[in-house]
């Protein structure tokens, strides 16, 4: 590939285009370096963003960003100091994980035993599906046709009349 | 509150139903005894503190000997986080729910017992379950509204195990109800219905043992005691004795009926209760799992909101969409042709507000299909209820709200139930609108500062301290509210602290409409200078929609029990 890339000139006859395109992507790169040193305008709004993911590790099931004690403001704070140091979203929340357990987050990490928590959705409506399937298929064997008392439709056919008999009958009895 | 309900349980069997009577009396008293056990010699509430002359403590109702009774200085009074005028309500509404379970569980025990293979059971459990389920339904919104108006999260319900615990049995309750109305109108799901029974009983004394024992880590847990193990054991018992007398009667309680076919009322109640089994089960696994991590790991995990709406979301929109069909089946059998006849009208009509609020709000997925599920269901169940009443004025030159009044009354049962749909629909459209829709910021404001959010410009004015004489030091801002320079409203966010319980209670400023909520939060302030405070807005559209359709529920639910029948009783 290098060695076609010479054959058609690339690095000869284009060398000034290909060494602009270097300098500026070194160019790009330094920037965005200086950009990660600078400490950049956390918000508020950036903080609670990864501390409403966050539960406080020693108070009853409260997230880190509607919590009132000092200890969360701390962690708060520790947030801030982090994304102002550059840390992604992910890094921050892993660091919290790092140091309390895997209990700071609401949605358990996909691993090990957590795995019985994320079949029981999938699983149930599988079982429940199946289930009703073998109702259905046993309990609708044979097709009556009933006269229906509480049939509805839209264009106020026939049952309607039925319908309205059986209420003026006041006959609503279980 | 339960000796109560068994009292007017056992009344009822006895003018209705001698045969149940004496089982309806032993069931009744085995729970009522349990729970008298319980505050007599484990949690007693008359209980009082006794010493003895080397310092040892005791709690006892009775003097021990050789001890003698401490008073203990003035108590410092209710949680400040409890001094909400809901929670004068709330938590009696959710054991009225619970206790009213009691009866239609006792008669369920009291037909097996003696072998009835009929519905009786289930005629004279109607009116108990759908008041449990009504008091349980009034207890889960007092909560939520105290949440709301207290917690200062912007939100009505934070999936936290204590809520879940009390969703449970109001899960299987409302299947319940459904299951009850196929039973007594086509003569099936015999066995299901005691099936559910079952576990909603068992579901509403586990849901006292979360919420009593301090088992799980919630942000509501003001107590903490040692009913676990004794819990556990009626639980378990109450569970396995009922399990087994329907496996006793198992045989007897075959299903008569037949189902009419796929697309019939009786396959959309299976439907339903499937969902709700579903519902049921994920909340279950959700409320056990940080116990049974404890258990296997060493680490007591949380599970948070975040994992119930991706795993509950599609099950609620599934029972929407449930709602909206059903109104248009019919019992017996309704072919798939007929059904997409009555179909294509409404689903046509209600695609018009999804395509509106894509078209308004952009691409907000999750939104733009629960808004749809949301307006179809609530136009079927409009167009049924006005089917019913113009045919009614044409068929009886009846005025509209004669014949709209009649309508309900008449058939109370189906148009309460409906009335209730439409108040699911409005909850709906209040989750609909904070879970996909809601915006917040929070920033810190110099007096004369504003922020903005979405369209309204927030001025902070003003902050001002004070101290009150049932021992606050009240810290109050004042805000204006106002969108494209006209001033809308000026509210006042709050934080008390009680200076006893060394504990600041949040009271978010708001400014209500029905198209939205702007609660405002007093975050933190400068002590001395008040001069730069920080605020967290919450934009929470529609949210009032929850409130408003929380009432139309209850009404419904109470159409729908209706009045005793006077001619039924005489008869009787
Ligand atoms: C959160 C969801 C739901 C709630 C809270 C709810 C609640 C209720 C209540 C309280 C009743 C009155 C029952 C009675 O009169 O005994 C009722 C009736 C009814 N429900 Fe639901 N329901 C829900 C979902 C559904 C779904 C998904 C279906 C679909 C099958 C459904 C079908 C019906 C029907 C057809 C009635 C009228 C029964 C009659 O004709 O007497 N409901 N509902």
């Amino acid at each position: 590939m290098i060695r076609r890339a010479f054959r058609h000139g690339i690095w000869s006859h284009q060398g000034s285009h290909f060494g602009l395109l270097a300098g500026w992507m070194l160019l790009l790169v330094l920037a965005a370096r200086v950009q990660a040193q600078t400490p950049q305008a956390v918000t508020d709004d950036d903080i609670n963003r990864i501390a409403s993911q966050l539960y406080c590790p020693v108070c009853q099931n409260v997230t880190l960003d509607v919590c009132p004690t000092l200890a969360c403001d701390n962690w708060r704070a520790a947030i801030r100091s982090k994304l102002e140091a550059g840390w992604s979203d992910q890094a921050i929340q892993d660091y919290f994980v790092t140091q309390f357990g895997a209990r700071v987050i609401g949605t358990p990490p996909k691993t090990g035993l957590n795995w019985l928590l994320y079949a029981v959705a999938p699983v149930g409506a599988l079982g429940l599906a199946l289930a009703g399937f073998l109702v259905l298929r046993k309990k609708t064997g044979s097709q009556v046709e009933t006269k229906d008392s509480t049939e509805v439709s839209l264009n106020g056919s026939e049952p309607w009349r039925e319908q309205l008999a059986r209420d003026i009958r006041k006959d609503d009895s279980i | 509150m339960l000796s109560g309900a068994v009292a007017l349980g056992v009344n009822q069997a006895w003018k209705k139903e001698t045969q149940f009577t004496p089982w309806v009396i032993l069931t009744g008293m085995i729970t009522l005894a349990f729970f008298l056990l319980i505050v007599a010699f484990v949690e007693n509430p008359f209980s009082r503190i006794w010493a003895t002359l080397d310092g040892k403590v005791f709690r006892s109702m009775v003097q021990p000997v050789g001890t003698f009774l401490i008073y203990p200085p003035n108590g410092v009074g209710l949680n400040p986080l409890l001094r909400h005028p809901g929670m004068i309500v709330h938590p009696p509404m959710l054991y009225a729910g619970f206790a009213g379970f009691v009866i239609p569980f006792s008669f369920a025990v009291a037909s097996l017992v003696t072998g009835r293979n009929d519905s009786d059971w289930l005629r004279i459990s109607r009116p108990w379950a759908l008041g449990a389920w009504t008091f349980l339904t009034i207890g889960l919104v007092l909560g939520s509204r105290w949440a709301y108006d207290v917690l200062g999260w912007g939100g009505y319900w934070g999936w936290d195990p204590v809520e879940v615990a009390a969703l449970i049995p109001w899960l299987t309750g409302t299947a319940f109800i459904h299951s009850l109305i196929v039973q007594s109108k086509r003569q099936l799901f015999k066995r299901w219905n005691f099936v559910l029974i079952i576990l909603t009983f068992c579901m509403v004394v586990f849901g006292i043992f979360l919420t009593r024992s301090g088992v799980l880590d919630s942000v509501h847990a003001f107590s903490q005691s040692n009913i676990g193990p004794m819990f556990f054991v009626f639980i378990s018992l109450t569970f396995i004795a009922s399990l087994a007398l329907l496996l006793w009667r198992w045989k007897l309680l075959v299903s008569d009926g037949q189902m009419g076919s796929l697309f019939s009322k009786e396959s959309a109640f299976l439907f339903n209760n499937l969902l709700f089994i579903l519902l049921f089960l994920i909340c279950l696994a959700g409320v056990l799992f940080p116990l049974v991590s404890e258990v296997f790991t060493g680490t007591k995990m949380t599970v948070g909101a975040s994992w119930y709406k991706q795993t509950t979301g599609p099950v609620f929109g599934g029972l929407l969409l449930l709602m909206g069909v059903v109104p248009l089946t019919a019992w017996g059998s309704t072919s798939a042709g007929k059904l997409g006849k009555r179909l294509w009208l409404p689903v046509s009509i209600s695609l018009v507000v999804p395509v509106l609020t894509a078209f308004l709000s952009g691409l907000n997925w999750g939104g733009i299909v629960a808004l749809w599920l949301i307006t179809l269901a609530a136009l079927v169940t409009l167009f049924d209820i006005g089917n019913a009443v113009v045919h009614r004025m044409k068929a009886q030159k009846e005025g509209f709200f004669i014949a709209l009044g009649r309508v309900f009354v008449r058939n109370h049962h189906r148009y309460g139930g409906y009335l209730v749909h439409l108040g699911v629909v409005m909850i709906a459209l209040g989750v609909v609108g904070v879970e996909f829709y809601q915006t917040q910021t929070q920033q810190t404001l110099a007096k004369g500062e504003a922020l903005q959010l979405d369209s309204f410009k927030l001025t902070f004015t003003d902050l001002f301290q004070y101290q009150t004489t049932d021992g606050r030091a009240v810290t109050q801002a004042v805000m204006q509210i106002s969108r494209d320079g006209r001033l809308l409203a000026t509210i006042n966010p709050r934080s008390d602290y009680f200076d006893l319980y060394r504990q600041s209670v949040t009271a978010p400023g708001r400014m209500s409409t029905l198209a939205e909520d702007l609660y405002v939060v007093l975050v933190d302030w400068q002590p001395t200078t008040t001069s730069a405070v920080t605020f967290h807005v919450y934009h929470n559209p529609l949210i009032n929609w929850f409130w408003i359709g929380a009432v139309v529920m209850v009404l419904g639910a109470l159409l729908a029990i209706g009045l005793p029948d006077r001619r039924k009783v005489e008869s009787s």
